[in-house]
């Protein structure tokens, strides 16, 4: 990434303390009705996350890790407990709350990219920008364009764009409002081992950059283990926190 | 949803690529109803000005007094009061024969006075001939009848002794229909060469004045009818009644064509609501993405909302733009019809009615799947396998909301609320069974598929249920296409059958009528001359009503209040005889075929004649005027006529030996059978005695077929246009599932499927496709049919099962046509081109 040409991102990042709470989850359970039954995917699940953190969440299949990405980026309604993102209890916002707080303070990024078919890279890049009513997101998503390295592919469309060309295409779409948390789902999931390793370094370089704190679900240790943190799912509860420092 | 958001206009064009394509083949289908009903409601704007401009062109006068009778001296001094510019005509059936050509027709000749018609004008060819056959003299006749018999300007006619010299055809006149002239083709001789002979006691002629008043209004007419109909006992009609019943002929017509413009309208709005479904369906993993970055429910769903928006506008403008190009054509099809121009005119409120519909229609189609935006959920965009959205009961609201919405635009369009539910009703009914039928085939062609060993069909049985396969919409589009076709060829075919199977036994097929007493020797020798039997030979005297019980038809006129009086004022021709005929049958009563000479004469009536015209009973007595003698009877009993028989039938049958005394005429019913000798025949009672006239069965379905072929015309337009609005449907609805398709040719042909294993599953899936959609469109017409054999027509139903079979084939055929193009060439491509791309 390329940190130091006289194109350098003229983002302001948020002035955010490390010691500042940005998510907190409380005892976080999600139940969904199969058939006669009822299915519970989480349980009892807490944790806390400050500004500028990284964490990794692993565990096997169906253990609850989308489930529980979703809860915390207020995408679903849990069954009990509470999610505070930025102070504000999720349970408590109205869908507009929620979706305002998505849009200024929540960045995403997809395992299978979920690029805008019918958009341009650039106009991808811009969506979150001009969702926010942000003057200039043009010259920036451009510039962003330029750092994840896809300077010359802006009006390409995703079709026209390889899996790893369409994740930075996501990942310049996720920094474009310097969230104050990223969600990323499996960022390197659909990718080969050399592309995902680059994707891995453009996220966490980002993160630093923007000061951003990054929650990863995740199967791919190595990814984990650039976090600062890791909890461990299975059977929806949290089965291992190895915090390399105390919340 | 805030419209006014520039980033959800940017957003409904950038999600938009890649689908306008076939966004835009579903607006066409939409397109055709709205062009169809803003070419009706222009033309309807047109049509109706131009009664209003012609209203005293199309009676020919302001005021027009009738008569079956020749008008006594008291009503001619009576109507010489009223003033203004007057003048006469007679018109009455008669046999012209054309002796260059040794042909003869049955014509509506017009014995025309100089004047006529004091407004509007015969339009002749040549030209000067409407202006002149009255003064050298000459005859006009009907255009069709001049081509239809090969007769030339110069050819002699001759109506009863009197010959003429043609003078030109008579190309359009006052009170003259396209459809009656073929009827009943009209012909102008001056009133002085008429052979008064023809008009002898009994004969059925109308005497008309007309009378042109200076500077007369509306109001003025009015006025001169309501004074001359309470003192004379004759019919008055003004222009204003006339403007009044063309208009009502319009509404008819606007309201038939209606139908079937709204019928393409709602199959445009499934189509485009199948459109936007579709195109919502793909992006509804984009509407989780847009949720995920902070698109609020209702911003994401301004987005496809304002995509909907402009495909109603764009559906609105090609609509009313391809319905002006319609206008154009649409005289064509009407002037066969009316007797005024249909001059081409831009109504704009047509226009702005049409836009509207088509903004309309398409945005309450579209509420289903726009509901599904705001249902969809963010945490979609995280997940690989996703459900469809579960069902709710919204569903019903929106066909509430639709159905609503279309009893609305039927309102707008008829302007009457009874006429708007009618429509919405009968197309629920229509569009309902046709898919429940669809479901049920396709349902029962899934289940066949398991018995199927061949793999191609049961994979072609299978792709029916292929997600997103449009399979039911396909299925509509077809059959209502097949079904309004089927449904006109069975009505058709019924009604060309029930004629010709009255030829098929010893039933009489020629009637010769007003035969005098002195006559009947002659035109008997004739007919054993030709070896024809003589099946019947009836009697029939002229007569009117007097009264009922005490109350004389004058002082039942003298009641305002009373209404519906005609079948006490009209003229009656009634027979006697001493038994009923086999066209008859006592259904109350008893009949009495011999007068015993007691007080009241006992007569038999037709029961829907006596019960829904006469409004009489058993019992009730009736005073007839018999040509100045009043005969008091009573109703004997009541008789059910089989009027499809062609032979005399008469409302009223007296006993023998009440009228035997009276001037009468004979009608005279024999059989040719398919001898084919109708012409000669004709052609010597008509030299012998002019003023006979012979009708045949060969004659009716002459005519018959040639008001048919009119009426066919606009009933086919109207046809035509649903069946291109549903093959138009078809088309963009095997566009929708094409990407599937392909990629599953794809799989295939991965898995080793060969090119020839991929085109027979294409063949069978198409086939079959079109097999079952004629099939719920047949089954439905089959039906429908029998309704109109029982309800309308009242006949035994008959089936044409030959065209029915090759409309199935056509359907078949162009189903598989489509279905093979659509996937043209795809064979050919990298397979793994065609995986990686979304096409």
């Amino acid at each position: 990434m390329n940190t130091t040409g006289q194109n350098e991102v003229k983002r302001v990042p948020k002035q955010k303390q490390m010691s500042e709470s940005i998510l907190r989850v409380e005892r976080l359970t999600k139940t969904y009705r199969s058939g006669s039954r009822d299915l519970t995917v989480l349980d009892d699940v807490s944790f806390s996350l400050n500004a500028g953190e990284t964490c990794a969440i692993l565990g096997p299949s169906g253990s609850g890790k989308t489930t529980l990405l979703g809860l915390c980026a207020g995408l679903d309604i849990p069954t009990a407990g509470r999610v505070i993102l930025r102070g504000q209890d999720l349970n408590a916002c109205t869908e507009i709350t929620r979706t305002a707080l998505r849009r200024n303070s929540v960045g995403f990024v997809f395992q299978t990219f979920r690029l805008l078919a019918t958009l341009t890279a650039l106009e991808n890049v811009m969506v979150p920008a001009e969702l926010s009513g942000r003057r200039g997101a043009r010259t920036q998503a451009r510039e962003l364009l330029r750092q994840v390295g896809l300077k010359g592919r802006e009006h390409h469309y995703p079709t026209q764009l390889s899996g790893g060309e369409q994740q930075r295409v996501g990942l310049a779409r996720a920094f474009i409002n310097s969230p104050d948390i990223l969600f990323a789902d499996e960022p390197t999931g659909n990718l080969d081992a050399e592309t995902g390793d680059r994707i891995k370094d453009l996220l966490f370089e980002l993160n630093k950059e923007a000061g951003t704190a990054l929650i990863v679900v995740t199967h791919d240790l190595s990814l984990a283990a650039s976090c600062a943190r890791a909890l461990h799912l299975h059977g929806g509860r949290i089965t291992r926190d190895t915090a390399k420092s105390a919340p | 949803m805030r419209l006014l958001d520039s980033w959800i206009w940017k957003m409904a064009w950038r999600e938009s690529r890649g689908s306008r394509r076939r966004l835009v083949l579903f607006l066409t289908s939409m397109a055709v109803g709205v062009a169809f009903l803003t070419a009706l409601t222009s033309t309807g704007d047109s049509l109706e000005r131009q009664v209003d401009k012609e209203a005293r062109e199309l009676l020919g006068a302001d005021l027009r007094i009738s008569s079956n009778q020749p008008f006594t001296q008291d009503e001619q001094q009576e109507i010489r009061v009223v003033g203004g510019d007057q003048t006469s005509r007679v018109s009455f059936l008669s046999m012209a024969l054309f002796p260059e050509q040794e042909r003869t027709r049955m014509v509506m000749v017009r014995a025309i006075e100089h004047g006529y018609p004091l407004y509007g004008a015969v339009e002749s060819d040549p030209p000067g001939a409407a202006g002149t056959y009255l003064d050298e003299p000459g005859a006009l006749v009907d255009h069709g009848l001049m081509t239809g018999l090969e007769l030339s300007v110069g050819d002699t006619i001759q109506i009863g002794r009197n010959r003429l010299q043609i003078a030109g055809a008579i190309q359009r006149a006052p009170r003259e229909t396209p459809i009656g002239m073929i009827v009943m083709p009209p012909v102008y001789i001056p009133a002085s060469s008429l052979d008064t002979t023809l008009l002898s006691r009994g004969a059925m002629a109308e005497h008309d004045v007309y009378i042109k008043l200076e500077g007369g209004s509306f109001q003025d007419t009015a006025v001169i009818k309501d004074s001359l109909e309470a003192r004379l006992d004759l019919n008055v009609d003004t222009a204003e009644e006339e403007q009044e019943a063309w208009r009502e002929v319009l509404q008819f017509f606007h309201r038939f064509l209606g139908l079937s413009g709204f019928a393409a309208l709602v199959l445009g709005g499934l189509g485009v609501g199948g459109a936007i479904r579709a195109h919502i369906e793909r992006c509804l993993t984009n509407v989780a993405v847009l949720r995920c970055l902070g698109s609020g429910p209702h911003r994401t769903l301004g987005v496809y909302f304002a995509q909907a928006l402009i495909l109603g506008c764009l559906a609105g403008l090609l609509g009313c733009l391809a319905g002006m190009l319609i206008q154009l054509g649409l005289p064509m099809v009407l002037e066969s019809i009316f007797p005024f121009s249909v001059p081409f005119i831009v109504s704009w409120s047509g226009i702005a009615i049409g836009f509207g519909i088509g903004l309309a229609v398409t945005l309450l189609f579209a509420l289903m799947p726009l509901r599904d935006v705001q249902r969809v959920s963010p945490l979609r965009a995280l997940r690989f396998v996703v459900e469809p959205l579960p069902r709710t009961r919204f569903r019903y609201v929106v066909f509430v909301i639709i159905t609503v919405g279309l009893a609305a635009v039927a309102y707008i369009q008829s302007g009457s609320w009874q006429t708007s539910v009618a429509y919405t009703a009968a197309l629920i009914i229509v569009f309902g069974v046709l898919a429940l039928l669809a479901k049920g085939l396709v349902v029962a062609a899934r289940k066949l598929a398991a018995w199927v060993r061949l793999y191609p069909l049961r994979q072609g049985l299978a792709n029916l249920h292929r997600p997103g396969n449009q399979t039911v919409l396909m299925m509509l589009a077809l059959g209502l296409g097949t079904f309004i076709v089927a449904v006109l060829l069975i009505g058709e075919h019924m009604v060309v059958q029930s004629i010709s199977a009255l030829m098929g036994d010893d039933r009489p097929d020629m009637v010769l009528f007003d035969i005098q007493a002195d006559q009947i020797d002659g035109v008997q020798q004739i007919l054993e001359a030709e070896n024809l039997p003589l099946i019947e030979s009836t009697p029939m005297v002229n007569m009117r009503i007097h009264a009922r019980g005490d109350s004389t038809v004058a002082v039942m006129q003298e009641d305002s209040t009373r209404s519906g009086l005609w079948a006490y004022t009209r003229e009656y021709r009634n027979t006697y005889r001493s038994e009923i005929t086999d066209a008859e049958e006592i259904i109350e009563g008893e009949f009495t075929g011999l007068y015993d000479g007691s007080d009241l004469v006992p007569i038999s009536i037709e029961e829907d004649f006596a019960r829904n015209a006469l409004k009489v009973s058993l019992g009730d007595t009736l005073v007839f005027n018999v040509q100045g003698v009043l005969i008091p009877t009573t109703v004997g009993s009541f008789r059910r006529v089989d009027w499809q028989q062609v032979r005399a039938n008469f409302y009223v049958v007296f006993p023998m030996g009440v009228l035997e005394g009276a001037p009468q005429t004979y009608i005279i019913a024999t059989r040719d059978g398919a001898t084919d000798r109708y012409e000669q025949i004709q052609a010597a009672v008509v030299a012998a005695f002019p003023n006979v006239t012979v009708l045949s069965l060969d004659l009716l379905l002459e005519v018959f077929d040639a008001v048919v072929g009119r009426i066919r015309f606009v009933i086919s337009f109207m046809a035509y246009f649903c069946l291109v609005a549903g093959l138009i449907v078809l088309i963009a609805a095997v566009m929708i599932s094409r990407s599937g398709r392909i990629r599953e040719q794809a799989l295939l042909k991965t898995l080793g499927a060969s090119r020839r294993q991929i085109g027979a599953i294409t063949v069978f899936e198409y086939v079959i496709l079109g097999l079952i959609s004629s099939a719920t469109g047949l089954v439905l017409a089959l039906g429908a049919g029998w309704l109109l054999a029982k309800y309308v027509f009242e006949l035994d139903y008959v089936i044409a099962m030959g065209p029915l079979i090759v409309i199935a084939i056509v359907v078949v055929a162009f189903t598989l046509v489509v279905g093979q193009l659509s996937t043209w060439r795809q064979y050919g491509r990298p397979t793994l081109a065609v995986l990686r791309t979304d096409i």
